[in-house]
C-alpha cells in the first residue's frame, strides 16, 4: 500500500512516501531562528510556505503521483495548534480532492512505532528526548504509557537555553556535544531525579548563577554527564519496573553519541539490548507518521471519522488497536 | 549471602532469615564522581529517612550497620503491594489503601517526602503496609515536593494497576489532610503533561 505521511507538530514540516514498510522518500524542512524559540504564528507561516513543495518533493523522490497514494496519514496530536492545523489541512484537502482514505495519528506513538520497525525490537522501552518532550514510554496493558517524564522543561529546550547562556547559537545541542568532548574537569552540579521523573529548571538556575566562573568545555562536559545520567537512570528504572529488556532512544537529543554510549553501557550491564536510530528517523519526520498510519489503517480498514487536531492528547489516551 | 532482588540501583541480599543487606551497585554508564556521590548520599539519606519515619510511627523496617554504600535492615516477610493488588478483593483493597493513605499523610505531616512512591516499594504484612526504599526521599516542608510525591504514586498506579487506580487514588486523597498539597497536585500534573 502506498502511503503519504505528513508531519507538522512543531518546527518541522515533513512528508514521506512509504510502500508498506519500505520508506521510499522523506522530505523535511525545519523552521529555525537565530535566537531560538518558536512563535506559533511564524512557524505556521513557514509550514504554509513549504508544504506544497515538500509534499511534491516526497512524491517525486518516490517516483509516485498523488493518484498512486492509497492512504494519507497526518500527525493529529499533540503539538502546537497552528502547526498541527497546516498538516491536517493539507491531508484533508488531498484526501477530498483525490478521494483517498485518511487517518490521524499520535506523534509520540509514531516515534515509537518507527523505532520498532527500524530496530526490529518487539517490545522496547523508549526514551524520547526532543526539544519539548522528555518521556520514558513503554507498552503495558494495551496502551503506551508514560513511566517517567520531565516535571518542567524538555531536555532539548534545556540544552538550548544553556547554549544561549554560553552564546552558542540555536540549536545548541550539537555545539554542546562538540565542546563537551574537549572538557574533562567535572564541575559539581545539582542532580534532580524524582522517582521516575526528571527536572531541569533547578539545574538551569544554578548554571545561570555560576557559569562565568568556569571553562565552557568543562561546563558542557559536566552538564552532559549530569543530565544524561539522569535520563539513563530513569530509563533503567522503567526497564526494571516493566521487566523489559529492549531500549530505543529517539528525539533530537537521542542523536547525541555520549547519550547513546551511556544507554549502551547501561543495557549491557543489565543484559538488555540497545539500538540507536538513524538521525533522520530520530528527529521529527513524516515516515513515522506514514508508518503509524499504516498500522492503524490495516486494523480499522476505513478512514477516521474524527479528524480534529488535539494539542494535548496524552500518550495513555490513545487506543492501540494494532498490538 | 543469597541475592534476593536486583533493582535498578541496588541489590538486596539475605544475610539471615531476619536480616537483609541493601547495597548500591556501581553504574558504569555514569562518571565515577557522580556515581560515588549518588551512591553514598542515597545510602546515608535512605537510612536517616527510615529512622525518621520509624520515629513518627510509619511502618518501616528497622535499620542497622550503615556502611559507605550499604546498610542492613529487618527482613519483612510479606508480599510486595504490586503483586498483592491483583490477588485481592475490593474490601481488602480499600482496607490496604486506607493504610497507605494514612501513612503517606503521616510522612508528609512530618515533612518526610518519599521520592519514589510506587507499589513496588510497599510490602503488605498482615495489617501493616511497610514502606521501603527511601533512597530518593528528602526532608522537606515544601508543598511542591509533597504534591510531586502524590503525583508519583498516582502515575505508578495508573501505569501498573490501571483497572483500580482511580479507586486507590480516591482513598489516598480522602486520607490526606493537607488541601494545599492536593490543589498543587493539579498544577504539577498540568505542567508535566503539557510537555507531551
Ligand atoms: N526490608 C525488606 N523486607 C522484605 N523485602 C524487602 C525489604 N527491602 C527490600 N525488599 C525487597 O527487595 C525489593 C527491592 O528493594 P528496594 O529497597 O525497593 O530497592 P530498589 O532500589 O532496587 O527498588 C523490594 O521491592 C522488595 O521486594
Ligand atoms: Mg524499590
Amino acid at each position: 500500500m502506498i502511503v503519504l505521511g505528513i508531519e507538522s507538530t512543531a518546527h518541522t514540516f515533513s512528508a514521506s512516501i512509504l510502500d508498506d514498510s519500505d520508506i521510499l522518500s522523506l522530505e523535511s524542512d525545519m523552521f529555525t531562528t537565530i535566537k531560538g524559540g518558536l512563535i506559533p504564528r511564524d512557524v505556521a507561516e513557514h509550514h504554509i510556505n513549504v508544504c506544497g513543495r515538500i509534499i511534491q518533493a516526497a512524491l517525486e523522490k518516490a517516483n509516485k503521483k498523488i493518484t498512486d497514494v492509497e492512504l494519507i496519514s497526518f500527525s493529529q496530536s499533540p503539538g502546537i495548534g497552528t502547526c498541527l492545523e497546516i498538516g491536517a489541512l493539507c491531508a484533508k484537502a488531498l484526501s477530498q480532492i483525490h478521494n483517498i482514505p485518511i487517518v490521524g495519528v499520535n506523534h509520540c506513538i509514531a516515534h515509537l512505532e518507527i523505532a520498532r520497525l527500524l530496530t526490529g525490537f518487539s517490545d522496547p522501552v523508549m526514551l524520547y528526548t526532543s526539544g519539548a518532550n522528555t518521556q520514558v514510554i513503554a507498552y503495558q496493558e494495551g496502551r503506551y504509557r508514560v513511566f517517567g517524564e520531565t516535571l518542567d522543561m524538555g531536555v532539548g529546550n534545556f540544552l538550548d537555553q544553556f547554549g544561549r547562556l554560553l552564546k552558542l547559537g540555536f540549536p545548541a545541542g550539537k555545539k554542546i556535544e562538540e565542546l563537551a568532548k574537549k572538557g574533562s574537569k567535572y564541575i559539581e552540579l545539582p542532580y534532580s531525579v524524582k522517582g521516575m521523573d526528571v527536572s531541569f529548571g533547578g539545574l538551569f538556575t544554578n548554571l545561570s548563577r555560576m557559569f562565568e566562573k568556569y571553562k565552557v568545555e568543562d561546563l558542557c562536559f559536566s552538564v552532559e554527564e549530569t543530565v544524561f545520567a539522569e535520563l539513563v537512570e530513569v530509563t533503567e528504572r522503567a526497564l526494571a519496573h516493566c521487566m523489559k529488556n529492549e531500549l530505543v532512544v529517539t528525539g533530537g537529543v537521542g542523536c547525541n553519541a555520549r547519550l547513546q554510549e551511556m544507554c549502551n553501557i547501561m543495557c549491557k550491564d543489565r543484559l538488555a539490548s540497545f539500538k540507536p536510530l538513524p538521525a533522520k528517523f530520530a528527529v521529527d519526520n513524516a515516515a513515522m507518521i506514514a508508518w503509524a498510519g499504516i498500522l492503524k489503517y490495516n486494523v480499522q480498514k476505513k478512514s477516521d471519522s474524527d479528524l480534529t487536531i488535539n494539542q494535548r492528547t496524552r500518550t495513555e489516551q490513545v487506543e492501540v488497536t494494532w498490538r | 549471602m543469597i541475592l534476593l532482588s536486583q533493582g535498578a540501583e541496588a541489590k538486596i541480599y539475605e544475610v539471615n532469615k531476619d536480616t537483609l543487606l541493601k547495597e548500591r551497585v556501581k553504574k558504569n554508564y555514569r562518571l565515577t564522581e557522580i556515581d560515588e556521590y549518588l551512591r553514598k548520599t542515597r545510602t546515608k539519606n535512605e537510612v536517616s529517612l527510615l529512622k525518621r519515619a520509624k520515629s513518627v510511627g510509619v511502618s518501616v523496617p528497622n535499620v542497622y550497620d550503615l556502611e559507605k554504600y550499604s546498610f542492613k535492615m529487618d527482613y519483612i516477610k510479606g508480599i510486595v503491594l504490586r503483586d498483592y493488588i491483583p490477588k485481592i478483593d475490593e474490601k481488602r483493597l480499600v482496607q490496604i489503601f486506607k493504610i497507605v493513605g494514612k501513612q503517606i499523610n503521616l510522612l508528609h505531616k512530618e515533612n518526610i517526602v518519599h521520592g519514589d512512591l510506587t507499589t513496588s516499594n510497599m510490602i503488605v504484612d498482615g495489617d501493616k503496609v511497610y514502606f521501603i526504599d527511601f533512597s530518593l526521599g528528602s526532608v522537606s516542608s515544601k508543598i511542591e515536593d509533597k504534591a510531586v510525591d502524590l503525583h508519583l504514586i498516582k502515575q505508578a498506579l495508573i501505569a501498573k494497576h490501571n483497572n483500580v487506580w482511580e479507586k486507590c487514588m480516591k482513598i489516598i486523597i480522602s486520607s490526606y489532610k493537607n488541601k494545599l498539597v492536593i490543589e498543587r497536585l493539579k498544577s504539577v500534573e498540568k505542567r508535566g503533561r503539557k510537555k507531551q
